[in-house]
């Protein structure tokens, strides 16, 4: 049996656990406790540890899904996830304080994964926070001289989860076929 | 608005530095009051109206083709036009130069209409041109508000802060598929002060322009690239399109990461994105009224070859990695 990790990453409130809710199987495995930190989020609950979700593929195969913790404080956990990733989705809520701020800590932590051409950034609430735009995060990513496909999303719609998948899924194909080629 | 604005251009020729400095000036000073819109042109063969310098033969200024052009011989002060003269007294005022130019404005209308023949069947494409207004007024990211009508409709667009509005009772949905679909060429126009305090009051409130941009790129297409875009070139895609708000196919998500990627020709990407020529065209046409398309020097021969060898190598390589996706795909829906 073979497994694949793809892991959901982003701030608390940024939509990991609903994004992993729309696509497993299994309902999510949540470790969500009060949420602490109210007056900077308005959640109720917080993930402390991982979310989990899972697809089972043919041949009894494994897609499991992680949410990592949005606190940087469980940020050890990132880099052991993001060993032998299929890809990493960098969840953004752009209502937050700094929405720019935030993504370019992410893809700094999942740098290795990113620069492969494995990761996507969804941004959320760009309808009620249509600021920053996507131009002005592509060009944050840019700064970090890295290249990501940046897209509005509403991780409550399946589609819209499926959406990011399906762009990541090309990515990693064309970056191997160019791969091969080199 | 009831009346569309042209913009017309106007170009000095033979003149003293001084003159031509002044009547700079005055057009600066005159502009929000003329009939129509005037803009100062170095190239005096692309102007509308040429101001011609003390002495200068009409035959040595260099002329528009088409001739719907009005000289003025800034020796006599008058403009010849088929033989009438509308004359200007030194010193010239300010109401004068108004009074000049929407003069000239009349003449050239009424000279454009006995003109308007059938015009060839590429160039009747309303959608085309339409698309082409769009992006010949973004290239240039004025902060002005400029009128787009066709089909008796129309759109109101703002380059500088990629926005466009409609009026309040305008359904956007409606006036664009209306514009879209117009046998005419869109007419552009910038609109005055006046005109804009209109729109404000009407509660009419600017909106991004980008899925409008994008669905003219789409739909204005016609099998066949922009101009400034050649069948040769090379096209590299900036950044991804926010495919999250922009309506796409599935050939375009295949092709778009190759975009991204490296520059790419029309030939690779029909390979790669298993589509049309012609969808091929609308694609690159979207993404360059989103400004984000980078026109790359023709590939030689060899990259075409390049190019032919690589479905071979992607399947090879597609033993490893698109089982797995192919998988993920097929339980999901996707």
């Amino acid at each position: 049996m073979k497994e694949y990790k793809l892991i959901f990453t982003g701030r608390m409130g940024a939509g990991k656990t609903t994004a992993i809710a729309a696509i497993s199987e299994i309902p999510p495995v949540q470790t969500d406790v009060t949420n602490n930190d109210r007056p900077a989020h308005a959640k109720a609950t917080t993930t402390v540890a991982l979310d989990y979700g899972e697809v089972t593929l043919p041949h009894g195969d494994k897609l499991r899904l992680y949410g990592t913790p949005g606190q940087s404080r469980f940020d050890f956990m990132w880099k052991i996830l993001s060993e032998g990733a299929l890809g990493v989705i960098v969840l953004i809520d752009n209502s937050a304080p700094d929405p720019l701020a935030d993504m370019r800590e992410y893809l700094d932590a999942f740098r290795d994964i990113v620069s492969s051409s494995r990761a996507i950034v969804g941004v959320g609430r760009c309808d009620t926070h249509p600021v920053p735009g996507i131009d002005s995060f592509c060009e944050a990513a840019k700064e970090m001289a890295l290249s990501v496909p940046v897209m509005s999303v509403d991780v409550r719609r399946r589609e819209d989860v499926l959406l990011m998948l399906e762009v990541l899924f090309h990515q990693i194909e064309a970056a191997e076929a160019d791969e091969a080629l080199s | 608005m009831s009346a569309m604005l042209s913009t017309r251009r106007v170009a000095v020729s033979g003149a003293r530095l001084r003159s031509e400095l002044l009547f700079r000036s005055m057009l600066r000073v005159s502009n929000t009051r003329t009939q129509d819109t005037w803009t100062f042109c170095d190239a005096s063969n692309e102007a509308d109206v040429v101001l011609c310098g003390n002495g200068t033969p009409n035959e040595a200024v260099p002329r528009k083709s088409g001739a719907k052009q009005i000289l003025v011989d800034l020796s006599d002060l008058d403009t010849r036009v088929s033989g009438e003269k509308l004359r200007l007294n030194e010193p010239i005022r300010i109401t004068d130069v108004i009074a000049l130019l929407d003069a000239a404005s009349s003449r050239l209308a009424q000279r454009a209409r006995p003109q308007a023949e059938p015009q060839p069947a590429r160039a009747e494409n309303g959608s085309f041109a339409f698309a082409l207004a769009l992006r010949d007024l973004f290239a240039n990211g004025s902060p002005d508000v400029h009128g787009i009508e066709a089909n008796d409709q129309v759109l109101y667009v703002i380059p500088a802060s990629r926005s466009f509005f409609t009026t309040e009772s305008a359904d956007d949905e409606e006036t664009v598929s209306r514009l879209l679909l117009s046998a005419q060429a869109a007419k552009t126009a910038q609109l005055k002060r006046h005109q804009i305090r209109e729109l404000e009051q009407s509660g009419a409130l600017p909106k991004p322009i980008n899925a409008l941009l994008w669905r003219a790129g789409h739909e204005g297409s016609q099998g066949r690239l922009l101009p400034g875009l050649g069948e040769s070139d090379r096209f590299h895609l900036k950044r991804w399109p926010d495919f999250g708000k922009l309506s796409h196919t599935p050939g375009e998500l295949r092709l778009t990461p190759y975009l991204v990627r490296a520059p790419r020709t029309l030939d690779e990407l029909e390979t790669i994105g298993k589509i049309s020529r012609a969808e091929v065209c609308a694609y690159i046409n979207a993404c360059a009224l989103l400004d984000l398309i980078e026109v790359k020097a023709p590939v030689s021969q060899v990259g075409s070859v390049i190019a032919k060898t690589e479905p071979v190598v992607v399947k090879e390589k597609r033993k490893v990695f698109s089982g797995v996706l192919g998988s993920i795909r097929a339980i999901l829906g996707i």
